[in-house]
């Protein structure tokens, strides 16, 4: 950290700061200001960094159609004109409109049983992101606040929840619910960098570093009369702001290597991707990155078929990073919707909303390797295997990442749940 | 008024203080209190004595002593805070600290809290609290907050508002809005529910929907239900979703519930959690319809005659939860902290910390007849809301006082508590005993129910057989009438035909009449057959019915003596719980008093021990201070260097950046001109072998124009870069050159330090010494704090909302004055008011009221970013403290934020630079921004902040400031 020369090192403003640290150590804080990087040495914090449980979503808006990418069924009324193709799993099939993938499969699992009973796409967003069916009067926070929240170690300087999200926008979204706003995502609209990160070109860094100087001054001598866990974290999210600063470059994609950007593609989804990686190596612990849209009510063959051309080579290609970078170990993955597609192909060539049985692809961190659970019928029609619900999947996501899934956080003296108790996780899923 | 007095939670350990705050109970406490209450309490004196109440009532529950009253800036900064929402500005400040009136105070108070500021902050309080920041699916919110201020200009009481914001159902347009409570919850019941148990009466039954709340014993399933009856026939109607979404409400329904613990189920009626059912009016079911629904129609809204929503607000109002509700909310909004915390979560296990306290608070809200205005004001006049923010210095003697009242104290509360526990196991053992009753008692009744519904069974089935009798009786008398007209005519008959014996017709005539008769008189002899065979079987009946009535009485004797027993059982458990509430409530202000006699003891101790040790830090610090004096032009000068040195090397960069824009501009000026050429010099040789023709002359003509021209263009940027260029490298050597100056600047500082060493030595020694005793200090002191905070005998510690943190930066930066008057322009401009209007109270007070209009339509848009940077999300409690990086990001980084703490005209900063002495520099930025002067320390580092930038960059060290004042603890959080 500079420091500013003058108004920042005269013996009383240090010696009052260390007193200010030693107490405020000793009060069980330490820890969280150790995690503005000032105690943690590089090495110690990459390790950790390196170490850390992690969770990439990729939301395929809309509702992907089950049938056209992780359990196609060729040659039957409703299998639609695209083939089955192997996959590097013998035994694995998926369909041919996602041939990069395939290539990865033994990196990853397929569930084909969810029955989710909800058609309707705001709800069924809701059960697939909060793992809960909605109920009047409550809102439960979603997967990726309860992640962060469940996974923050005092250390953390950077935002534990971000969602890239496909258009502009920015800011913090509102999807953290009673987990409070600490926990709720900070949004990097079209991949662009969290809102005021950049210092505006008329200030002068080391002129900024003094006022920041004589502000902590005034409020170290404010903290002498009183100080209540309000006040630490009002100056705690200054120094955090601070170092999501020094660290802006975290969110820039632009400094990834040509080639790696050359190999994700030239499109948005390939530069959310790289983002997505690049983010997940930083250790930000949950990232979503969002592939719009799929809601193919009519043409829905032609609609797949350029979709998942988008989708395919970035996805396998971060896949095929994050395994050969070691992240996948430390990383679970999973590519959802809020529901599937109908496996009956209505008059427009479109296939319509259908949450009783489909599948999602998941991979990484506690997550057996190129296995397939589940099974539909041989249209696809109905589960016959294994029938999983939304409470299930979300206990299953916990466990994969070393949560205890029936645990429960503790908002104002009440116990909240983690996950829905009447549900458990997907053994046959987990390492 | 006499059923309110049985809802009250009885309290015998607070009885002796409760002659402190008598009766605006009620009437029959006036009277029992004799003849000088009662001309004390007298209705019209009633209103100013609140406050006094409440003193009183604080000062008989408070431990130690009383912590002195803040002072003028203090009071002033805390009133503004409170009433406008936002800090007074240095020139308020300065006029009040400076009035020498001994009730300034009261007056203040008074002028705030009739200003048309206080009605804007408090609608947008409201607002805020009912609304959640919930969205504008069906209203607007502007709408709403428009009849909330309208509501609160008015002085509309509470209850009032309450009462018409559950009752509207958004039919009339004019008066939608008032609606959007119930129909931004989407009118559902269950959220229905549970707002208004949180917003209106304090308790979050949300949890007890399902089963009794698992934590908290006092909040019951079947009271939730009991709530839920009141809304559950309500529901959002809307037919066709492309038009406006209305309330509608059922006539009939009741509230079933199962708990999913225990399997009991019940059937709710609607009552107030903890009351008994309210009464209802008996409506027959055809007459139950002000709008009956239409099967046919979907679009007919059905409207009930009685609407048990209503209802509602009408009962609640009256109930104690309803004024300790809001009353406590009050409490919050002037005091920074409610006495129950969090408001919606009151109950005997997190009760008040002075329960006669928030007594005096929900009586004095409900004597002032809900007057949130005057009540508020009654507040701010308490000696609690003026007194100061430090712990009050606590002399020896104080001390050992506390010390020897320390084990009676604890005694005390060992007692309460052991009388707590006690009553706890007799309500358990008693409610056990209740439930066993039910049981045992269960068959007896079933046997009268049994008996009972048989005997109305016997009773309708004589009735039936009665009805038989009847009918039959009817079905014989048409009969009657025939046989008595066919004789006549048969009379007649015989008449004609002895007259004329010969003619056949006739006599056929007369047999056909004679056989008629005969058939219709053997009709009438079955129908009395029927007849007495019905009467025979109604004779059984009765006999049955008699015997099934004398059974059922002879088993109502026991099962009434049963119900009557369970009834008993059930109101001593009422009794029970309401004086296990009650010992609980008593027990945990015994136990907080012996915390805060705890903690101000462990205070006085620590400062004994810190004090010699700190004093000798300050001296040595003082030391070191002075000797800083005199190395201070080398400390300046290495400052002024580095600054100086920081903005050579930005504007060397941007000098670098620029060469290379320059020289792209001119490689991409000299290609064209280049291409040109080319093409040019090819069009010469193709006219050379094609003389003579037109078209490649014109064009060669325009290629040498557009060369000609482009080659202009290249020379030019060719020289703005050359130009960039020599510029950047002059830019290098500046900072070459003050790199030099820097680095002879650091070696002139280091050639001082030495000075310093010793100092420095001594200061660290000292500090080490102290440091034990400095850290034992502050958590004695925050301990003690905490403790005080919480029984409000201490100023607590709030963030400022979202809104008043936007007004408040908005007017400590000056930019709200600045707003003012570029409204007050655009307003006069616009309505050209004529001289005479500026003395017509009228007119200036419209003018007024429309520049305040046009200040805060400026205001809109930050305010509104400040609510999404420090604002929860929609629907989740909104009092919640958080602070996040973004919010620590768009301070440091926002243009706009940054503008405001620039100078300009007579902003603050702007105003700062025309002060020259450091002393009054920090008096106008500390007055400004905190409401206070700073002290010795403060000035002296805000000189030295200044000195350390070299003049030019006054502007920026004047907005720097600024800045670290408005960032700071102090200004976010009122004190």
């Amino acid at each position: 950290m500079k420091t500013c020369h003058y108004a920042c090192q005269t013996a009383a403003h240090d010696l009052g700061r260390r007193a200010f640290f030693g107490k405020m150590a000793r009060a069980g804080a330490g820890a969280s200001l150790a995690g503005l990087g000032l105690f943690a040495t590089p090495a110690i914090s990459a390790e950790l960094a390196k170490q850390q449980k992690r969770m990439l979503v990729v939301r395929m808006a809309g509702g992907l159609s089950q049938l056209e990418s992780w359990d196609p069924k060729p040659g039957v009324s409703t299998g639609g004109p695209f083939r089955a193709i192997p996959t590097s799993v013998p035994g694995i099939q998926i369909c041919e409109l996602l041939p990069y993938t395939a290539k990865q499969m033994h990196h990853l699992a397929l569930l084909r049983s969810i029955n989710t009973h909800e058609d309707d796409h705001g709800k069924g967003h809701y059960l697939m992101m909060t793992g809960r069916r909605q109920k009047p009067g409550v809102t439960d926070p979603e997967m990726g606040a309860v992640i962060a929240k469940a996974l923050d170690t005092a250390d953390r300087s950077l935002p534990g929840h971000i969602v890239i999200s496909p258009g502009g926008g920015g800011g913090r979204n509102a999807d953290s619910a009673y987990l409070g706003p600490k926990y709720a995502s900070v949004v990097l609209g079209n991949g662009n960098p969290p809102q005021f990160v950049e210092r505006p070109g008329s200030l002068a860094e080391n002129a900024v570093l003094c006022a920041n100087d004589l502000r902590r001054k005034i409020n170290d001598r404010f903290a002498l009369r009183r100080r209540t866990a309000e006040t630490e974290a009002y100056t705690q999210c200054f120094e955090q702001a601070q170092e999501l600063m020094r660290r802006r470059e975290v969110f820039d994609v632009s400094l990834e290597a040509e080639k790696d950007r050359a190999r994700y593609g030239d499109s948005d989804f390939g530069r959310h991707c790289l983002l997505a990686r690049r983010l997940i190596e930083k250790g930000i612990t949950f990232v979503q990155v969002t592939h719009s849209n799929y809601d193919t009510h009519n043409e829905n063959f032609n609609f797949h078929f350029e979709q998942l051309g988008d989708f395919d080579k970035p996805f396998a290609t971060l896949i095929d990073d994050l395994a050969q970078r070691g992240l996948m170990e430390h990383t679970l993955v999973v590519v959802l919707s809020e529901f599937g597609r109908t496996p009956n192909i209505n008059h427009l060539y479109g296939r319509d909303h259908w949450s009783k049985a489909w599948s999602i692809c998941l991979g990484g961190t506690g997550i057996q390797k190129g296995i397939v659970v589940g099974k539909t019928n041989d249209k696809g029609t109905e589960v016959t295997e294994r029938q999983v619900d939304t409470g299930d999947l979300f206990h299953t996501y916990l466990s994969a990442l070393g949560v205890k899934s029936d645990g429960s956080f503790l908002i104002a003296g009440q116990k909240m749940p983690m996950a829905d108790p009447a549900n458990k996780p997907i053994k046959e899923l987990l390492v | 008024m006499v059923r309110e007095m049985k809802m009250e939670t009885p309290r015998p350990s607070a009885a002796p203080r409760r002659s402190s705050v008598p009766g605006l109970r009620n009437p029959l406490m006036l009277k029992a209190g004799g003849l000088l209450v009662f001309l004390i309490l007298s209705p019209l004196r009633a209103q100013e004595l609140v406050h006094v109440l409440i003193d009183k009532a604080m000062d008989a529950a408070r431990t130690g002593p009383a912590v002195p009253a803040a002072d003028d800036a203090a009071f002033l900064r805390r009133a503004a805070l409170v009433f406008t929402g936002m800090p007074p500005s240095a020139e308020e400040a300065r006029t009040f600290c400076k009035d020498p009136a001994p009730d300034k105070r009261t007056a203040l108070v008074t002028r705030l809290s009739a200003a048309p500021a206080f009605t804007r902050h408090l609608a947008v309080q409201l607002d805020v609290m009912l609304m959640e920041r919930r969205p504008e699916m069906h209203t607007k919110a502007a709408d709403w907050r428009l009849w909330l201020e309208k509501s609160l200009e008015a002085n509309k009481p509470w209850d009032q508002i309450v009462k018409e914001m559950l009752a509207a159902d958004g039919s009339d347009a004019n008066t939608r809005a008032v609606a959007r409570w119930l129909l931004e919850r989407q009118s559902e019941p269950n959220l229905l529910t549970r707002d208004a148990g949180r917003l209106f009466l304090g308790r979050d039954m949300a949890c007890a929907q399902c089963h009794d709340h698992p934590r908290i014993d006092d909040y019951l399933q079947r009271d939730y239900h009991g709530l839920y009856a009141f809304f559950g026939r309500t529901s959002l109607f809307q037919p066709d979703p492309n038009k406006p979404a209305f309330v509608a409400e059922q006539a009939a329904g009741d509230a079933a519930f199962t708990s999913v613990f225990t399997k009991v189920s019940g059937n709710a009626r609607p009552h107030l959690p903890g009351d008994r059912d309210i009464e209802e009016p008996a409506i027959p079911e055809d007459q139950q319809w002000t709008v009956a629904p239409n099967a046919k129609d979907k679009n007919v809204r059905p409207v009930p005659k009685y609407s048990r929503r209503t209802s509602f607000a009408g009962s609640m109002v009256k109930s104690l939860a309803f004024r300790r509700n809001i009353g406590n909310r009050l409490w919050g909004m002037v005091m920074g902290r409610c006495l129950v915390e969090p408001p919606d979560v009151m109950h005997s296990g997190n009760p008040p910390a002075h329960p006669a306290v928030l007594d005096a608070v929900a009586d004095g809200i409900a004597a002032m007849k809900y007057d949130m205005r005057g009540f508020m004001r009654e507040l701010a006049l308490t000696k609690t809301f003026a007194q100061a923010f430090d712990p009050a210095p606590l002399p020896p003697d104080v001390q050992q006082s506390l010390a020897q009242k320390l084990p009676s104290l604890e005694a005390e509360a060992a007692r309460l508590k052991e009388e707590a526990s006690k009553l706890a196991v007799t309500f358990t053992e008693h409610t056990e005993a209740m439930e066993e009753l039910q049981r045992s008692t269960e068959p007896v009744i079933a046997e009268w129910t049994k008996a009972d519904d048989a005997s109305a069974a016997a009773k309708s089935a004589h009735a039936a057989a009665l009805a038989a009798v009847q009918k039959a009786e009817d079905a014989k008398k048409p009969l009657t009438e025939t046989l008595r007209t066919l004789t006549e005519a048969t009379q007649a008959a015989e008449k004609v035909c002895a007259a004329a014996p010969q003619d056949k017709e006739l006599a056929a005539a007369l047999k056909t009449y004679k056989d008629k008769t005969a058939g219709t008189q053997s009709s009438i002899a079955a129908a009395d057959k029927e007849i007495a065979a019905k009467q025979a079987d109604a004779k059984t009946k009765e006999a049955a019915a008699t015997a099934a009535a004398q059974t059922a009485l002879s088993k109502k004797a026991p099962a009434d003596e049963a119900k009557q027993k369970v009834a008993t059982a059930m109101q001593n458990v009422a009794q029970d719980d309401k004086a296990k509430q009650a010992a609980r409530v008593a027990a945990n202000e015994a136990a907080l008093r012996v915390k805060e006699s705890q903690a101000m003891v462990a205070y006085v101790n620590a400062v004994a021990a810190a004090t010699p040790l700190l004093a000798e830090c300050e001296k040595q610090t003082a030391a070191l201070r002075a000797a800083e004096k005199e190395i201070a032009p080398q400390e300046i000068a290495l400052s002024h260097a580095k600054h100086t040195l920081a903005a050579a090397e930005q504007a060397s960069g941007d000098a670098v950046a620029q060469v290379a824009s320059a020289k792209k501009a001119a490689e991409t000026a000299k290609a064209r001109m280049e291409a040109l050429r080319d093409a040019s010099d090819k069009t010469v040789l193709a006219i050379q072998k094609v003389p003579g023709d037109k078209d490649l002359e014109g064009a060669g003509k325009t290629l040498q124009t557009k060369f000609e021209a482009a080659a202009k263009e290249s020379e030019a940027k060719g020289k703005s870069a050359t130009d960039a260029e020599s510029a950047a490298s002059k830019a290098a050597a500046k900072v070459t050159e003050l790199k030099e100056l820097f680095t002879k600047a650091e070696a002139a500082r280091a050639a001082v330090e030495p000075k310093l060493a010793p100092f420095k030595a001594a200061v660290a020694d000292a500090e080490s010494k102290a440091s034990t005793v400095r850290l034992a200090l502050a958590d004695a002191r925050q301990a003690l704090a905490a403790v005080q905070t919480g029984t409000s005998s201490v100023a607590g510690l709030t963030s400022l909302t979202p809104e008043q943190f936007c007004w408040s930066v908005l007017q400590a930066t000056g930019i709200m004055d600045q707003m003012k008057e570029q409204s007050a322009k655009e307003w006069d401009a616009k309505n050209k008011p004529a001289e005479a209007d500026k003395t017509d109270p009228a007119k200036q007070a419209a003018r007024a009221a429309g520049i305040d209009q046009l200040t805060f339509d400026k205001i809109k848009p930050h305010q509104d970013q400040f609510v999404r940077l420090f604002g929860n999300s929609a629907g989740q409690p909104q009092s919640d403290f958080f602070a996040t990086a973004d919010q620590a990001l768009y301070f440091e980084n926002a243009g706009q934020l940054r503008s405001w703490t620039y100078p300009s005209g007579n902003n603050l900063a702007g105003r700062l630079m025309k002060l020259k002495e450091p002393q009054a520099i920090a008096e106008e930025l500390y007055l400004s921004t905190l409401t206070r002067l700073p002290d010795a320390e403060e000035v002296s580092d805000i000189a030295r902040f200044f000195d350390s930038r070299p003049p030019d960059q006054r502007p920026a060290a004047a907005s720097d400031a600024v800045w670290a004042l408005v960032t700071s603890l102090e200004f976010r959080f009122r004190h």
